[in-house]
């Protein structure tokens, strides 16, 4: 089921009043029931992998929290082998198979190793990141196992976050599963804005910019080179809205539900450096490869070295986590590249003034190099293949003015450079305004604001039911 | 939750309101424009010859050269991407708010597959005219009946902007003066040409036209205007095109132009005629008396 669905208005306009008049394990059975009717809207069959892996990190969380430290190890080593695996088939499979055969071509042993037809699970990188949160921090003596079956496989569930995040730690969301919140006004109108806001940007922003982006991206040899660098520009904050929306509907959501989760995206394209840009977008992933991959190989302990291959690996797996083509690892490891130099670069940087005009246009000129950099991995991202991507970047390297076919175009152009503004306008505010303390304070100010985002939603907007960017990962 | 419910009756007006309000003025901006659709529905568009056709047909008959040589009224109603089918649906529409004009001139090229979703992007005018407001609840449900729910909604579309732009001028002013870049007609050498698409529905939507126009004792030529002539030897089917419209139309003939112009500075690129282009085109039809009735 899809947010920005007709079906999903129905979906949440019926669950909200079943949530708040049902208590305890009524109210948990019912967020279970109608997150597995959520997910099953769009395959119900692959509910079956939500329950193995509820199952599987249910008992051997447990299991590891009772045995002795020599059999844990044991035991989570387990744990790890069949979560991976299981993203790893559904996920990796085809990807793996086709790599081999074009490596065993290349030294003239063709094998043409057969194919699965798989499909992929929606959200099972998510799911599985957030299950084995849970057994590694038991493993880690973070957390206690959760004792109620119904309130683990609640949180795995739990379908504001299913598909496509943000990824909860068990630490955060088990412990206010045991809360019986009750309707609050408050967190409601600070929900609801959330809420809008996410739609503005996906609705609004990111649709609208698709329409563009796809047509470069599908014949970017009918564009001009300048239409093709706007067009990369577009897609840059096309997936920041499509994904920073969800996130925002998702967070908005279980905030009118009584729960707090953390924020996944915190304006991003107003990095200054990598390492800030990392903790500023999709954060509940970028903490979890910090915690669970970057600091356990290492971190930055050992020596420069060290910490460069560290970084670069936790970036190309971070890519790979995005999907099964090579273009996810060049990303990834553009943006390894990018934070193993900006670790070289950085004590120059020290020397210059903290204050004054200059300060101010090296860090305006810092988040416009910044964003540029970001916006050249984005291609990768974005293409279906990495000589697609040079395809692209042959278009820009041919730097001309606007062509006659653009002029089709000027419509959309127009009208993404209008929201990719407002967009810049919400972001600014909301890094200095915390929306969800501030709107419950001044309630007919908020439903102004509401009213303006719906209508211009109304007036700009593409209203297609397009799917969102990161349900494919 | 009186508080909650408070809030929520007042939210819901005001959006409802506002709406309304907003809806009024953004449909009052576009009944003042001077965009062909926004004169069509306004009842402004009335001439004594009609040219409808696609992005073709804008940029191969230019309103006020034809006016001072024809000494006859003109509306050009061609736009980008215009289907037959669609341009049948604005065509009655024009019937019913406009004088009956005495030739329409068809670019035959809306005969060929172009941008059926056009009719969303006519939803400004969703409740001006009987033609447009039928075809959009048949063709695109939802679009109709969320215009019919949000009157904001109705003018998201590019009809809208165009509308905005052409507040205080004139749209039939408009010409391409562009001249095709040399290196984008080489590219044709490298291009294995075309193929027109029969389409037997479009034939109809032109025969129905055709019949409205007997009907109404409204002439009706068709004409396939000019395309770059290294364009046109590309093109695989153009005679067998022509043979199957000319089949379809009951006492109509097809007027193929397609070659008429053979200088390159007279392009756009490879299928639109510039403001020179257009006047060779024009001086051909008049030396052919192609306006007399």
């Amino acid at each position: 089921m899809l947010f920005n669905s007709q079906v999903f208005l129905v979906f949440i306009t019926l669950f909200l009043p079943l949530f708040f008049l049902s208590r305890g394990q009524t109210r948990l059975l019912i967020s279970l029931g109608a997150s597995y009717v959520f997910y099953g809207w769009w395959d119900w069959r692959f509910l079956g992998l939500i329950w193995f892996s509820t199952l599987l990190n249910f008992f051997l969380g447990s299991t590891i929290f009772r045995t002795k430290p020599d059999t844990r190890k044991k035991l989570i080593t387990l744990a790890v082998v069949i979560n991976l695996g299981f993203l790893g088939f559904f996920k990796y499979f085809n990807f793996f198979i086709d790599t081999a055969n074009q490596l065993l071509n290349a030294i003239g042993m063709g094998a043409g190793l057969g194919m699965l037809e798989i499909i992929l699970p929606v959200g099972i990188s998510f799911y599985t990141f957030q299950t084995m949160s849970y057994t590694l921090d038991i493993y880690r003596g973070k957390i206690t196992p959760e004792p109620s079956l119904l309130r683990f496989a609640t949180f795995v569930a739990f379908f504001p976050q299913l598909v496509a995040g943000p990824i909860v730690r068990a630490e955060i969301f088990i412990p206010q599963l045991y809360r019986n919140n009750t309707f609050q006004w408050n967190r409601f109108i600070g929900g609801l804005g959330l809420v809008l806001v996410g739609y503005f940007k996906k609705v609004g922003v990111a649709d609208t910019l698709a329409i563009l982006v796809d047509r470069v991206y599908d014949s970017p040899g009918a564009f001009s080179p300048t239409m093709v660098i706007i067009a990369c520009v577009f897609y840059s904050f096309q997936i920041y809205c499509d994904f920073s929306g969800y996130s925002d509907i998702a967070i908005g959501l279980a905030r009118i539900m009584g729960y707090d989760f953390p924020e996944n995206f915190r304006s991003p394209y107003f990095s200054r450096n990598f390492s800030e840009f990392w903790t500023r977008w999709h954060i509940s992933l970028s903490s979890w490869l910090r915690d669970y991959l970057y600091i356990p190989l290492g971190g930055n302990r050992r020596g420069a070295l060290r910490t460069g291959v560290n970084l670069m690996l936790t970036m190309l797996l971070g890519g790979l986590w995005h999907g099964a083509n090579w273009t996810f690892v060049v990303w990834g490891g553009l943006h390894g590249i990018y934070l193993i130099v900006q670790r070289l670069i950085q004590p120059l940087g020290r020397q210059l003034p903290d204050r004054g005009i200059v300060s101010s246009v090296m860090n305006l000129s810092s988040i416009v190099f910044v964003f540029l950099l970001t916006t050249f991995t984005w291609i990768f991202f974005r293409s279906q293949s990495i000589s697609e991507a040079f395809v692209i970047l042959e278009r820009i390297a041919m730097f001309r003015g606007f062509s006659g076919s653009d002029l089709l175009f000027m419509f959309p152009l127009t009208k993404g450079c209008l929201l990719i503004f407002l967009v810049l306008i919400i972001d600014l505010t909301m890094t200095r305004v915390n929306i969800l303390a501030w709107l419950p304070l001044r309630p007919y100010t908020a439903l102004v604001l509401f009213v303006g985002l719906i209508l211009t939603m109304a007036f700009l907007g593409t209203f297609d039911s397009q799917q969102f960017i990161y349900f494919q990962f | 939750m009186r508080k909650c419910l408070t809030w929520g009756v007042v939210f819901l007006s005001v959006l409802f309101i506002s709406d309304r309000l907003l809806g009024y003025v953004l449909g009052e901006v576009s009944n003042k424009s001077s965009f062909r659709f926004s004169r069509l529905y306004g009842g402004d568009a009335g001439a004594d010859i009609l040219i409808l056709g696609n992005s073709r047909g804008v940029n191969s008959f230019y309103q006020p050269d034809l006016e001072n040589e024809l000494g006859k009224k003109v509306f050009n109603m061609s736009y980008n991407g215009l289907r037959i089918d669609i341009a049948r649906v604005l065509f009655e529409d024009y019937l019913a708010l406009n004088q009956k004009p005495s030739m329409v001139v068809i670019e035959a090229s809306m005969l060929t597959r172009a941008y059926p979703e056009l009719a969303k992007e006519l939803k400004p005018y969703v409740t001006s005219g009987n033609g447009i407001g039928s075809m959009l609840r048949e063709l695109y449900p939802d679009v109709y009946r969320y215009s019919m729910i949000s009157h904001v909604f109705r003018y998201n579309s590019e009809i809208f902007l165009r509308s905005l732009y052409y507040l205080g001028r004139d749209d039939q002013e408009w010409i391409n003066e562009g001249v095709i870049d040399p290196a984008h007609e080489r590219q044709l050498d490298g291009y294995r040409g075309i193929s027109f698409e029969i389409d037997s529905v479009l034939l109809e939507e032109l025969f129905a036209m055709e019949q409205r126009c007997l009907e109404d004792t409204i002439e009706l030529r068709v004409i396939i205007a000019p395309y770059l002539p290294a364009y046109a030897r590309k093109i695989g089917n153009m005679e067998t095109w022509k043979e199957a419209i000319d089949t379809r139309l009951r006492y109509g003939m097809v007027m193929d132009c397609s070659q008429c112009v053979e200088e390159s500075e007279n392009f756009a690129d490879w299928v639109h005629l510039n403001r020179s282009g257009s006047r060779v085109l024009l001086d051909s039809l008049l030396k052919a008396n192609y306006f007399d009735l």
